[in-house]
Parts: C-alpha cells; structure tokens; sequence
C-alpha cells in the first residue's frame, strides 16, 4: 500500500510498510494528487469537515465508482468532548450527516448501512487512582477505557473497590477464553478497565485537556440498515458481504458521538458486545469492515504503547498493527473499493480499501490530508 | 523578594507565569508536584536526533509557560490562568518509579516551560538519577544562569527553541523580551550537556534570520542538531498560512552548508529529516516526521562503533549512558 500525503502546497509519495519515498505510477496518481489538493481537510473542530467526506466521496464515485464506500464522521463526538458543548449545532451537524449519507446512497444508487457509535454523556468525573503502584493508562480515543500495568499487591482491589470502575478484566482471562494473535497479546494491558457512564480514566497517555462530555460503553448501538437487521454488530459484515454478492453498491457510514436519542433514521439497537467489552472506535470500524471478532483485530480496544519499541518498526503512519488487515471487505479482489474517512489513521488501518482517503490529524492538530492506494486495483481510474 | 528561575526576575507576589509566590522569606511553588500529563515519546518525536536514537523516554509536562509564544501548539495547558486543569500529584519518587516501569530511559520535561516548576522538576530528576535513569528536557532557554547551573547538574540532555535571532521577535511573538539570555544560555549548554535547537519558522516574520542562526550555532558547535520547523500556526496565530516548504527548503539547504546536521521537519513525509554522512552523503539515520508527533526512526545504518559505514566518518552521537553530562 502507497500513499500520497498532501500537506497544502505540497505532496509526498511513501511506501505505508516501511515508511520511506516511494514512486507511484503518475497516471493513477496525478488525478489522485489534485484531488487531495483540492480538498484540504478543514478540521475536527469545524462542521465543514463533515461536508468534506461527501464532497471527496462525490468525486471518488466519478473517479473510481466504487462498489462498496466507507465514511466515518466525527463531528458529533468532538462537540462537547473538550469543550462546552453546543447541542443546537451539534443536532444540526447530525441531521445534515444523515441528510447527506441517505441523499448521496440514494443519488448513486448505494444500499445504506448507518451506525451510530453511541453519544457521549456529560462528565460525572475522572478515575485516576492515586494509591495505585502499577501504571494506570488511559486511552486518547475511548475514554471509558483504561488499562493497568505491571500491577502489584493491593491494586486490583483497589480498583474493584471503586465506585466508579465498572469492570476489571484480566488479560489472561481475556486469553484464556479467546484465540489471538501474538502482537494482540503483547499489546493488551495486564488489565483491562471499563469505567462507569460518565467517568473518564485519567493515567498515562491521557489527553491534557480538560473534558466536558465523555464516551461511555455501550452494550447495545443503533444502526439502520436497507440491506436488513442482525441481532448483533458482528453480523452486519456477513449482510454487507451478501448485499455485495449480489451485485449491489454498499455505502457503510459510522457516525461517532450518534446515539439512540438523535438518531432520526429508522433503527434496530444491536447487540455491541464482546463478553464484557464494547466495540467502540477502531475495533467496532475493523468488525463490521471484516466481521472478525474482537480479539482477531490487528489491534485489542486500548492497547499499551510502552512495548511500542519492542514492535517491528513498519507502518509508522498506520498505528501499532504490524500488518494491514486483509479480511476486511476493503480488500476484496473482486470489488472496487473505497473509503472516506475524519478519524485519520483508522480509515485505511481498518478498512484497508483500495482507495482510502482520510483527514491527517494528530493530538488535535490538523496536518493535511493522506490517500492510500492499492496501485494494482486502481490502473483502470477514470 | 524576587524570583530568580528565568530571566523575568519577577518580584513577588507578580509571578507572571504565576507559578510562584514567596513564602517564610524564600520563593516557593504554588503547585509543586503537579504535572498535566505523563506518556511514553520517541526521542525522534521530542526531537532528540544524535542522542538515544529509537529510544522511549517518559515525556511529563506541567502547566503555564514564562512566555505567551502567539503560535504555541499548547496553549491549552501554556496558558491556564491559574489551576484549572485536571493534574496529576506524583512524587518525586513516583515518577521516577513509574518512568522506570514504563521501560523508558529517562524522563522528559516538556509539553510546557519546565523552568516554571524547576524545583519539582529537579526533585525528580534527583529520583530518577537514584533508579539510574535520564533527565532531559525542552526549553525555550530564558532560564537565568542560577537556574542553568542546577539544570546543567541534573540534566542529560536539552533541546532549546531559539525561535528568533531578533529581540523585536522575542517581544513581538513570544512576550519573552530579549533574545540575549537564551543566546547566552545555549552556549552554556552546548559546553555541558548534550544540546540540540529547534527553531520554528513563521514564514515573512523569521526566515530571514535563519543565515544569522545559523552563522550562530556554528560558532557553537558546527556538529549541533539544528531543527528548523515548518509551523504549523495555531492559537492566536491560527488560520495563517504554514511555510512554503520550496522555499524553505533552499534556506536549509544552504544552512546545510555550514551545519551539516541541520533538518527540517514538521511536516509530514519531509525529505530532509535524515541524518546525512557530510564527507559522501550516505544516510546514516533514516527518519519518517509524522508531523506534530514528530519523527519515528525507520533505520540506523551507522556501524557499531557509530561511523559511517561506507566511508568511516565517526558520526557524533552523544552516549549518554555513560555519564551523560560533559
Ligand atoms: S519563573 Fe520567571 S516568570 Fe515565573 S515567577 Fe519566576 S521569574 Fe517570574
Ligand atoms: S515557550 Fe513553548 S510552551 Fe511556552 S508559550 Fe512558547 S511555545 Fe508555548
């Protein structure tokens, strides 16, 4: 996989494994190229981006008429996260997300799948356990989610006697009860912490940034569906795949920070549970893009980043997977596909399309733009 | 009483960066031990390069800042008016313990100004130098020569942020008022720790001082990693357009000539973030920038003894394992 990074006024071509200058055939890049230049992202903060994702996707149809397309919006979530937040706009940042998804299906004749990825509640408080003596984590993205390493004596009951701590799970419990692979392992915490509704971790890799609004873990989440209903979110690859096999276009969109009470589309609340843990960012996007369970994710729901030098040094813009994944339907060698996406490096390390454009961001900072080819799959670009 | 850290000398209780007040006759701080966040970084991200290559280092910040820099990526925890982050109360001893669990080398002092926590800063550094690990840091260099002094003890390694050869600039875009003192303190540094300089570039307003910086840090030391940064404007500088990097390229190119080990990066993919051989322009190290989250290191083709594998030239990385301090 090669990718075009486009940081206005100016574009570089790198190989994703190993992160160095690549050449891209100019023919399938140049159109590439001027598309990414002409839309640069405008921001997580600003509703714009949402109109970003449709706009590049009109052009995508035009350039490679996808059979299956990918959007992911992040709007809702941020606003209210580290900043007040401002329900009339956000109401009307989903209404135009939704507007937008079912006129562009409908316009270029796509079945559409929509997930909400639950809303955020309003903070209650943090955990952050000062008594502890192993090292608390937190994640930067699930916030409900933390972890525990190199635990010692007294610290799990600590943590169990906290109020505020929903869950405490073992690492080798979780392995004992499910197959996986060596690098998921390795990048699972001793602990796995689920905090209660409105209760945020505070530890390690915490955002320094004060928070208004907090994720919380959602057993059940809304999505609406014209290809049919399955009780869990596991299924939906399997009637996406079927859809596809039978010749018709699938638009699949999730919509971070959407939840039952904002979700005006027709919906089915569907089963978001792991054993214990919710689906939630890049784990749910990689199941419902590949319908492999949890723990078969290239990466666990909140991994720990200290054993990051440990790891191969490949894909250094693709988060800590050691590969990119290649049972999603984004890898399917009989279908064009695509994907459009505000949550930066999960679009392509979970959808892994033939085409994968997403927004540049890192720790709130908008860099610019990367598109991700599959060089071979795109020779016939209009 | 006047409080001595940097070179503001505020007399209290006009603590401008409101960190400190006097209390029983000496200069104290108000929220010592409290830090904003703490997180495993590459010393590539920080950006240490002739250091520690691919090497984690727990990077800690505290909160507020002597300077008001009009670009500052961390305004959020740079400016707080007075306690209103969620923060952190570890010892001395907790985070040197919890650094060494992390697996990292050291600990790094950044995210914000640390000179504006300096004694909790050194009780920590004091810690963690008694577990064996590594004390460095990010600056902005107004620290006064007292403060140097007890930095220069305890610290391994810095990276000072010259951000201008100009004092209009200092007093115009970071409220700082003279450039003197980090000139000053930049040459102290280079004679006892290992030191390396970033300086971000804000196109029309400093890029024409990079020949001045660099006939500067050449005096110095010719071997010194220079880190000139493509801005990328934020806070009340937010909205103007980044860099050209064409144009910027041919000034570093040039500043290249003169100090070999100059890089430019901020942005993502850059081609100039490698360290080059200048005797046959071999790569000894390569990087990718990832951006604001700085560099990752994808190879190290430097032989065992640190020399250039194809022509032999001993490239100047500093082992800081072995002693550290100059
Ligand atoms: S550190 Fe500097 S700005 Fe802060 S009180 Fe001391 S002299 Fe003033
Ligand atoms: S010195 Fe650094 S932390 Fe302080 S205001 Fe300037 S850029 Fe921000």
């Amino acid at each position: 996989m090669k990718a075009i990074i486009d940081v206005r006024e100016w574009q570089a071509t790198v190989d994703l494994k190993t992160g160095k200058p690549c050449l891209i055939d100019e023919k399938i890049a140049a159109p590439l190229r001027d598309l990414i230049s002409r839309y640069p992202y405008p921001g997580d903060r600003n509703d714009e981006g949402a109109d970003w994702v449709t706009a590049i996707a009109q052009e995508t149809v035009k350039l490679y008429d996808p059979q299956f397309l990918y959007f992911n919006y992040n709007q809702p979530i941020f606003n209210g996260l580290y900043r007040p937040r401002q329900e009339e706009q956000r109401q009307r940042t989903i209404k135009k997300i939704l507007a937008d998804c079912q006129s562009f299906a409908e316009e270029n004749n796509f079945a559409l799948v929509l997930a909400g990825m639950g809303d955020t509640v309003p903070l209650k408080g943090y955990i952050s356990e000062p008594h502890l003596k192993g090292l608390l984590m937190a994640s930067a993205w699930s916030h409900y989610l933390g972890g525990l390493l190199q635990a010692e004596k007294g610290d799990l009951e600590l943590l169990q006697k906290n109020q505020n701590v929903a869950a405490v799970i073992g690492k080798e419990e979780l392995a004992a009860a499910y197959q996986m692979s060596e690098n998921y392992y390795k990048l699972l915490p001793q602990y796995l912490l689920i905090a209660k509704e409105g209760y945020s971790f505070k530890g390690m890799f915490s955002h320094n940034q004060n928070m208004h609004y907090t994720e919380c873990a959602r057993t059940h989440l809304p999505v609406y569906s014209q290809i049919g209903y399955c009780g869990h979110i596991e299924g939906l690859n399997s009637l996406i795949s079927t859809a596809l096999d039978q010749g018709r276009k699938v638009l699949l969109v999730v919509v971070e920070g959407l939840g039952e009470a904002d979700f005006t589309l027709p919906y089915q609340m569907l089963n978001n549970l792991r054993g214990q843990v919710p689906y939630n960012g890049y784990s749910l996007v990689y199941t419902l893009a590949s319908g492999e369970k949890m723990e078969n994710c290239p990466l666990p729901p909140l991994f720990d980043m200290t054993v990051q030098s440990e790891l191969p040094r490949v894909f250094p813009l693709s988060m800590s997977v050691e590969k990119l994944p290649e049972k999603t339907i984004g890898c399917r060698s009989d279908l064009r596909t695509a994907a459009i996406g505000c949550r930066s490096m999960v679009t392509h390390t979970a959808i892994n399309a033939d085409l994968n454009i997403e927004c540049y961001v890192r720790a709130s900072n908008n860099m610019g733009v990367m598109l991700s080819l599959r060089e071979e799959k795109l020779a016939g670009l209009k | 009483m006047n409080c001595n850290y940097c070179e503001f000398r505020c007399q209290m209780p006009n603590s401008l960066c409101k960190m400190y007040e006097e209390k029983d006759g000496q200069i104290v701080e108000k929220y010592p031990h409290k830090w904003c966040s703490y997180h495993p970084n590459a010393t590539e991200s920080i950006p240490i390069y002739h250091a520690l290559p691919n090497c984690q280092m727990m990077e800690v910040g505290s909160f507020n800042c002597n300077a008001n820099c009009a670009y500052c990526i961390n305004a959020r925890v740079a400016t707080i008016p007075e306690n209103g982050l969620f923060l952190f109360d570890f010892t001395p001893e907790r985070l040197a313990e919890m650094t060494a669990k992390s697996g990292c080398a050291g600990i790094h002092f950044g995210v914000n100004e640390f000179v504006v926590s300096l004694p909790s800063v050194l009780a920590a550094a004091a810690a963690a130098s008694r577990l064996g690990l590594l004390v460095g840091g990010s600056s902005n260099g107004f620290m006064t020569p007292e403060a140097a002094e007890l930095i220069a003890a305890k610290f391994s390694y810095l990276n000072i942020s010259l951000k201008s050869f100009s004092s209009e600039y200092y007093q115009k875009y970071t409220g700082l008022p003279s450039v003197e003192p980090i000139l000053r303190n930049i040459k102290y540094f280079a004679d006892k720790l290992h030191l390396e300089i970033t300086t971000p570039v804000v196109q029309g307003l400093n890029d024409h001082e990079l020949p001045a910086i660099t006939e500067f840090l050449a005096g110095v030391n010719p071997n010194i990693a220079w880190h000139i940064f493509r801005l990328q404007p934020q806070y009340k500088m937010e909205g103007r357009v980044p860099p050209d990097i064409n144009e910027l390229t041919v000034l570093v190119e040039k500043a290249r000539q003169k100090l070999p080990f100059t890089y430019f990066s901020n942005f993502i993919g850059s081609p100039l973030d490698n360290t080059i051989c200048p005797v046959c322009g071999e790569i000894l190290m390569e990087r990718i920038c990832r951006s604001s989250c700085g560099a990752v290191l994808l190879d190290n083709y430097l032989n065992a003894d640190n020399r250039c594998a194809r022509c032999g030239y001993q490239f100047p990385l500093a082992d800081l394992n072995k002693g550290g301090q100059k």
